[in-house]
């Protein structure tokens, strides 16, 4: 997998070691939005692989997500992954960014995500269950000089396993294929494995929910050896 | 957009071993580990659970884990067929001073697989006693001609390529036995394994038994590590999982939550 994407300074894909996110919801108000970046930023203290942090538009709110970003922005240096279906709200939150870039995922309307982070001059994800739908939107999305990343839409193990190898392969044959593997799972120990197999098997990206110290500790352990493992392969 | 093909099946079918009393089978994989895509067959890994007979491999965890049965290695053994565990691993300290006749009645009160590690001696003395259930005999040294009857042998090997060049020519079962001491690293032998088998080359193709346990001594030395008994189960547990994305047929744990979480790990993969 050659594509490489840059999200705010942080470099995703391209052989590289796997990135880790973990989320923050808009449905916080301010102060326990401060406080949940406090526990990422200390339960991922110490760990490299854990370049990037997600924010929710759970709310539906534009406001409410752009001044939960400006938040996190403010506390969190690494890569941004902005999360909503609404592109008002993802404009909304990009204009608190400075010129950071972050990477915008709208996972139900990917023409309307395609289109804002071309005019934000964003990389997107595109997300679909359907291998040949991924690869069309893979296509629309380098056609409109839009940087992309895959999200094959796993939402088991055997799925993950499975999709994140045939996009592998794929990359080895057509362009279109050839781009940052993300991978969404949720919280606690099956989040934990459900990000083993995925950064086993090639992702470049895993977005979480969350996960407690030790799990991070897990899985940023996974990620180094295969980010270490990818360095020695010819 | 029309794609092209990626299945990328072998036409290979890898070694079997039966085991026990010929009811567990391990093995047999025609494909890279798990993936429908190539065709996989739909088998799980095996879970051995690790019981010692002498020495305190459980850090003191042990009543925690095991309900105090793991002073006696045959009620510890049966502890582990009760949690679900396809076989016992038996380890036999060097210099061991009890009466081995214990592996004997592990072996019947069980009715599971053994693997049997010790010296060469120890080793091939149970292979003789024991001849209705098939054991994987795992000598710390040299069997210098000593039967091994119809039992599996294992070889110890670090890398594929010490793993072909012990198996090239073995006459019998084999087993390779690797060991992991990290959640991922250290599985590239086992990957490379199963890829020269499904090239059929020489010395290749053996079903590959993986030895999470190590992982325990790096838990207990880290600083700061939590709830001892949940960090070493997802850190085994998760060892188990990377283990058997490289292709281990059998997996050799120390603690029950963490076989618990391979098997259904496993059973998930395999989509049994």
């Amino acid at each position: 997998m050659s594509g490489e994407l840059e999200i705010g300074g942080t470099c995703i894909g391209g052989g590289g070691r796997p990135t880790i996110a973990l989320s923050v919801t808009d449905i916080l108000d301010t102060g326990s939005v401060a406080v949940r970046m406090g526990n990422i930023i200390d339960r991922t203290s110490g760990l490299e692989s854990f370049d990037a942090v997600c924010i929710r538009n759970d709310s539906g709110s534009p406001d409410a997500f752009a001044e939960t970003v400006a938040i996190v922005a403010s506390l969190w240096s690494g890569g941004l992954i902005l999360d909503s279906d609404d592109p008002a709200a993802i404009l909304m939150a990009a204009g608190q960014l400075g010129d950071r870039r972050p990477l915008i995922t709208m996972g139900s309307s990917p023409g309307d995500g395609m289109m804002t982070a071309g005019m934000l001059g964003c990389p997107v994800v595109v997300r679909s269950d359907s291998m040949e739908e991924l690869m069309d939107l893979s296509a629309e999305a380098s056609g409109a000089g839009v940087g992309v990343a895959l999200d094959p839409a796993a939402t088991n193990m055997k799925q993950c396993l499975e999709r994140n190898t045939d996009l592998h392969r794929l990359a080895t044959r057509i362009p279109e294929a050839d781009h940052p593997v993300v991978t969404r799972a949720w919280s606690g120990e099956y989040a934990l494995a459900m990000g083993t197999v995925s950064i086993v098997n090639h992702a470049s990206l895993v977005i979480l929910d969350d996960l407690d110290r030790d799990s991070c500790v897990v899985i940023d352990r996974v990620s180094r050896s295969m980010g270490a493992a990818h360095a020695e392969a010819p | 957009m029309r794609l092209p093909k990626t299945s990328e099946p072998s036409g290979t079918v890898l070694r079997e071993i039966r085991l026990g009393k010929g009811d567990f089978a391990a093995g047999g994989a025609c494909s890279a580990p798990f993936l429908d895509l190539d065709g996989a067959r739909r088998r799980r890994p095996l879970v051995f659970g690790e019981v010692p007979l002498s020495g305190d491999t459980l850090h003191g965890l042990g009543d925690q884990l095991f309900s105090g049965r793991q002073d006696d290695p045959e009620e510890w053994s049966v502890m582990w067929r009760e949690i679900g565990a396809d076989g016992i691993y038996v380890r036999v300290p060097p210099g061991y001073d009890g009466d081995p006749a214990v592996i004997d009645r592990i072996c019947s009160r069980t009715n599971l697989p053994v693997a049997v590690d010790g010296d060469p001696e120890l080793v091939a003395a149970v292979a003789d006693r024991i001849r209705d259930s098939i054991l994987i005999l795992v000598p710390r040294g040299d069997m210098d001609g000593r039967p091994c009857g119809e039992h599996v042998v294992a070889t110890v090997c670090r890398s594929c390529d010490e793993a072909i060049r012990s198996c090239t020519g073995a006459c019998g079962d084999t087993v390779v036995l690797m060991s992991v001491d990290d959640v991922a690293g250290g599985t590239s032998g086992m990957s490379d394994y199963r890829r020269a088998g499904l090239a059929s080359e020489p010395g290749s193709g053996h079903p590959v038994m993986v030895d999470t346990t190590p992982i325990w001594d790096r838990v207990l030395s880290m600083d700061g590590a939590g709830d001892p008994v949940r960090t070493l189960s997802m850190w085994e547990g998760t060892a188990a999982l990377t283990a058997m994305m490289a292709g281990a047929d059998i997996l050799v744990m120390r603690g029950p939550g963490a076989a618990d979480m391979a098997r259904v790990y496993g059973e998930e993969l395999a989509d049994l």
